[in-house]
Formats: C-alpha cells, structure tokens, sequence
C-alpha cells in the first residue's frame, strides 16, 4: 500500500474511534428539573391510616389481614433491594401472588355499559343472583368496607417499578359488590343507608383520585367515581326520594374541586415513578458493557421528562382547549416527535420516547374530561326525574341547562335520544361519546 | 459524471477508471457508494425520524460500510482470484470494485426513493420502480464481470467461477460479523428489554 494510502486508513480509523468512543461516553447533563423530581424523598408508607397498604394486601389470603399483608409485601421488596439483588428477584418480588390469594368468586354482570343493565333494575329482577354473587365474596366486601374507614393515601412512589402492584381487580369488585348490596337496601326501602353507604363511596373515590399519583391507580379512581355518579342519578330515578335525601345525592355529584377530575396530579406522579424506574432499572439490571454502550441514564430521563412535560401541560387544559388541540393534532402530524441527532449517543432514549409516544396517555387525560361530562350527565338525569320533565320535553329541558350542565368539550347541550332512551354528549372525537341511560 | 454514466454502458470506460484513477478517488466513490446504501436503509423509517438524522447517519456511517464492504468483497476476489490463477493486484480490483459499487448504491437509493414517492402517492403498483435496479444491477454485472476478466487475465469460466466463490466468501464474512455483533448485543441488551417491557407496561 502507498504511503499516502496508508496516512488516510490510519486518518479514518482514528477518526472512526473517535466517533465510537464519544458515541459510547458521552452522556447529557441531568436537566435541573429532572434532577429536582429525583430529590423526592419517599413518602411515609407504613402508618395506620395509610389505605394504600390495605389496598396493595387486598388479595391476602382469607383469614389474613389486608394491611398486614400488604405491609409484608412492601417490606419483602425492600429488604430484597437493600440486598441488592437482580432485577428478575426484585420484580418477581413486586408483582408475586400468593398461591391462596383471594379471589373473586362468580361473574360480575357488566353495569352501565353499552348493553349492560343498571344495578337496581338487575337487583329488582336477579335478586338471588345478586345475593349469591354478594353471599360467594362475602370477605371481599367486608375488606371493601374497611378501606372506606381510611383517611390516607401514600403510595412509595421512588421504589418506582419496584413499588408492590396492588390489586385492583380486588378493589373494582369490591366496590361494585358494596354498590350491589347498597340496591338491596335500597330495594328494601332503607333509602337513608343507601344513601350514607353511597356517599361513603364517594369519599373513598375521591381519597384516591385526588392522592394517587400512578396512572393505573387514578385510572381506577375515574372508575370508582363514575360507577358511584351511575348509581346516585339510578337511585334519583328509580325511587321516591325526598328533598333531602335529592340533596345528599346532589352533593355526591357536585362539581368536581380540588383535582378530583384533573389528572395533572397523576401525571406528575408518573414522572417520579418513571424516573425512578430508570434508576432502579440501571442499578440492578445486569446488562455488560456492549448494551451499556446504549444506555445513557441522564439523557434517557431528561428525554422522558420532556416528553411527559409536554402531556402535563396538555392536562391542564380545560376541556374544551384539549378537545381543540387533540382535533388539531388529529389533522397535524407535524408535533409528534421524530427521532433526532440524540439518537447517535442515546439510542435507547429517543426510541424509548418513540414508544411511550405510542402509548397514548392522552387517553387518560380524556377521561378526566369525561368524568365531568359524566357527572353532568347524572346530575341531568337526576333534575328530570325531580321535576317530573316529560319524554317529549327533555330535549328542550337539556337545551335550557346548556350554560351550566352542556358538554364540557363543545358548550352545547347534552342529546336526548328516546330510541335508545339516554342522554348523550358527544366526546373530543366525533366518534367517541359519553351517556347515561334512563 | 459523464464518465460515471457511460462507465455503466461501456465496460471500457470502467477499464479506463481502474487503470488511470487513483486509490484514493477509489475511496472516496466507496465512500459515496455506502452513503447511497445507508440512507435507502434508513429512508423507509422518515416518519419516525427527522430529516437531519438520517443525513448524519448516513455522511457518518456510510462511509464505514462503503469501505467495509468494498475492502472486504476486493479482499475476497482478490484472494480467491490468486488461487484460480488471476494475475491482477488488490489495488486494481479495489478500484474496479468501487466504480462498480457506486452504481448499485446509486441504483439501490434511486429506487427506495422512487419505491416510497409512489407509495405516499398511491400511484400504481411501487414494485414497478424496481424495474429499473433490476437493468442497473444487470449492466453493472456484466461490466464489473467483463473487466474483471481483463484484469485477472484468466479464462472467462473460470473468472465467473472466481466471481461467484468471491461472493460466497464475502456473504459468509457479513454472515459472520453480524452473528458476531448480535451475540455482543445480546450479552448486554438484557437490561435495555426489560427497561423497555417494565415501561411499556405502565
């Protein structure tokens, strides 16, 4: 080989090296904002009021105590971390189920759903049924009842994914069996007790959406708090009830404050927890030094903080500015995030924001929307059972309350339609919609 | 350029870059070749990546793999050549490889190129830009083949056995790397997937 060929091999190699090896080192500098999320310190979670620890035991064996169980559980996973094992022992020891765990027994009818029956008309026809399903679980209940006697919620958001996964199937049966058992009362005539035990419920709904901070548990929070709103508008329509016991109900549906429907909070909250995660991930995962090469810890969480910056200031729209930038975004491709020059030091990064894009958590955010859409929705219900509005009126009684108790995506007035006999308001989509059958 | 285009019609003008060119005008259309190569790589993912990215992976590595490959496939022809015979030295089969190799490149690219403009566009069947990689890929065969008898100076069965043997070599070689940098990735992308599942799984 000549000379001059030689000088420029060794020129690209060198600089080929070079690329490799910043490729391989460089690393960003931890954005201030993410460094002061990691400054978290973690919550108290052991103490008696703390209902997430009965919540995350509701799966304890029969016999068991929930918040015992769920304690033993939170301290397994610390004292395997603090051992610093591997990723596999501490995940295995976050999500393990116990071979006698509870269960829920039977089949649950699907309420309020498209096709689905209300709890008193499904009480007034299938009473044994319900009674059965009510006798088979009957320690499920009974937890469920306890939870409502808690007044905190704290969740060990720095363990990250490492934090025990509570049980929320346990919780979402629990409550529909209360609900359940709260028709039987009412079918009884105990209008009262119904009543107190719904708004028992609302309290506890709205303990944990206000408090958590993990999507997956606000997510079920929206879900406590929209069954809780169906059941109060089916009691205003389905029995006699006086001005006083309309009230207690009215309040279960009063406007939403303090974050209830926001899920600002709970975004916020996953920041943390997927900050976290990533660090957890880091510490004990046991990759060797080619897949480190495509980890970089700061550029990584400093990518997923811009990311989900960007859906927390989307939740703090109103509804009616997020209908507008979803439909805007529908039509305008140009903000969703591409790939960019980070990619040639932090692959993992830009393709973990790729996915995380994918996941839609704008959902999410439309849920809380539609939690207020809902909450009118009852509350309509509700006033045109109490002024005794005919069928052929409601159209024009929604119209008159348009100003208040409209859609909160639009302003315009919810739809009544007899065919299917339900009350309707149209979603941030054209095709999505949220109603509530008579 | 006008040179470029007859070189893939007429075998001689090719003949005539081996022969004149130099070393490093070799390097720097191989260089080229791999940007060409790189680029069609990446341009089907355009949605998902800005523009800017793939114009630095491709100016970045494109280089890399147009001398990876052209080093590795002359190496392989080179060495396979000598043992049926061929009189012709490394240099001279590095440059005929490289003129070569800017055309499939620029064919490879033009054609990915054209393959996703018809399909964004709806218009008829993509699959018929092809067509014309097909007739590049065949005239760039047949002049890389007739010079590489030129410059080897042996028999034409036996040059077009050296030709296949080579590619064979060289297709085991790639095989070989590849193999070797996935079980390298694999060693150490555990914990990447498991980032990857445990987030997705939110």
């Amino acid at each position: 080989m000549k000379t001059g060929m030689k000088k420029i091999w060794i020129g690209i190699i060198l600089f080929y090296a070079g690329l490799f090896t910043f490729m391989a080192l460089y690393d960003e500098k931890l954005s201030p904002e993410v460094e002061s999320l990691l400054q978290e310190k973690q919550a108290i979670i052991i103490e008696p009021q703390n209902v997430w620890l009965p919540i995350v035991g509701g799966e304890a064996p029969a016999g068991q105590d929930p918040f015992e169980y769920g304690v033993a559980k939170l301290k397994k996973v610390q004292s395997i971390s603090n051992s610093a094992q591997k990723m596999e022992y501490l995940a295995e020891a976050a999500t393990v189920m116990d071979k006698n765990r509870l269960e829920f027994k039977g089949k649950m009818p699907g309420f309020y759903g498209s096709d689905g029956v209300g709890m008193i008309a499904y009480v007034r026809t299938n009473r044994a049924a319900a009674e059965k399903l009510i006798a088979n679980n009957l320690e499920i209940l009974t937890r469920h009842e306890a939870l409502l006697r808690y007044r905190h919620y704290n969740e060990p958001l720095t363990m990250g994914v490492m934090s025990p996964v509570p049980n929320l199937s346990i919780l979402r049966n629990g409550q529909r069996l209360k609900l359940l058992q709260l028709a039987i009362k009412a079918e009884e005539g105990d209008l009262a007790g119904t009543i107190y035990g719904l708004e028992q419920e609302d309290i506890f709904g709205k303990l944990l959406a206000v408090n958590t901070r993990v999507l997956i548990t606000r997510f079920m929070g929206n879900i406590i708090l929209e069954a809780n709103m169906r059941f109060a508008a089916d009691l205003a329509v389905n029995y006699k009830l006086n001005k006083q016991q309309l009230d207690r109900l009215k309040v279960v549906l009063k406007p939403f404050e303090n974050g209830e429907a926001s899920m600002t909070t709970a975004l916020e909250g996953e920041v943390v927890y997927m900050l976290n995660s990533i660090i957890w991930d880091l510490k004990y995962s046991d990759e060797k030094p080619p897949g480190k090469v495509f980890l970089k810890p700061n550029a990584i969480r400093n990518r997923m903080y811009d990311n989900m910056r960007q859906l927390i200031v989307l939740s703090k729209l109103t509804a009616a500015e997020y209908a507008n930038d979803v439909n805007n975004a529908g039509k305008d491709k140009s903000g969703l995030y591409k790939i960019g020059l980070c990619f040639l030091y932090d692959p993992v990064g830009e393709i973990l924001v790729q996915v995380y894009q994918g996941a839609s958590f704008t959902g999410y955010i439309e849920r809380g929307h539609n939690l207020e859409g809902l909450r009118r929705l009852a509350l309509l219900k509700t006033m045109i059972k109490e002024e005794q509005i005919p069928k052929e009126q409601i159209q024009q009684f929604l119209d008159k309350k348009a100003k208040e108790l409209g859609n909160p995506y639009t302003g315009k007035a919810a739809g009544w339609e007899p065919q299917k006999g339900r009350i309707v308001f149209q979603g941030v989509t054209e095709k999505s919609e949220i109603y509530m059958k008579f | 350029m006008k040179s470029f285009v007859t070189a893939l019609f007429r075998p001689q003008t090719t003949y005539d870059l081996v022969e004149n060119g130099s070393d490093q005008s070799a390097l720097v259309v191989n260089a080229l070749s791999g940007m060409f190569l790189v680029a069609s790589f990446f341009l089907p993912w355009l949605s998902l990546m800005k523009i800017s990215l793939l114009l630095v992976l491709s100016l970045l590595f494109g280089p890399l793999v147009g001398f990876f490959v052209s080093s590795t496939y002359a190496r392989s022809e080179w060495l396979v050549g000598r043992k049926l015979g061929g009189s012709a030295d490394y240099s001279r089969i590095y440059r005929l490889f490289a003129w070569s190799f800017l055309s499939v490149g620029l064919a490879v690219f033009l054609s990915t190129t054209i393959v996703m403009l018809l399909d964004k566009l709806n218009r008829g069947p993509a699959a018929l830009a092809l067509a014309p990689l097909l007739i590049i890929l065949g005239f760039t065969a047949r002049s890389y083949s007739l010079n590489l008898v030129q410059i080897q100076q042996l028999p034409r069965k036996r040059t077009v056995i050296s030709m296949m043997l080579s590619f064979l070599l060289f297709a085991l070689l790639l095989a070989a790397g590849l193999f070797f940098l996935a079980m390298l990735i694999n060693m150490g992308m555990g914990g990447d997937m498991k980032l990857f599942e445990m987030l997705g799984g939110l």
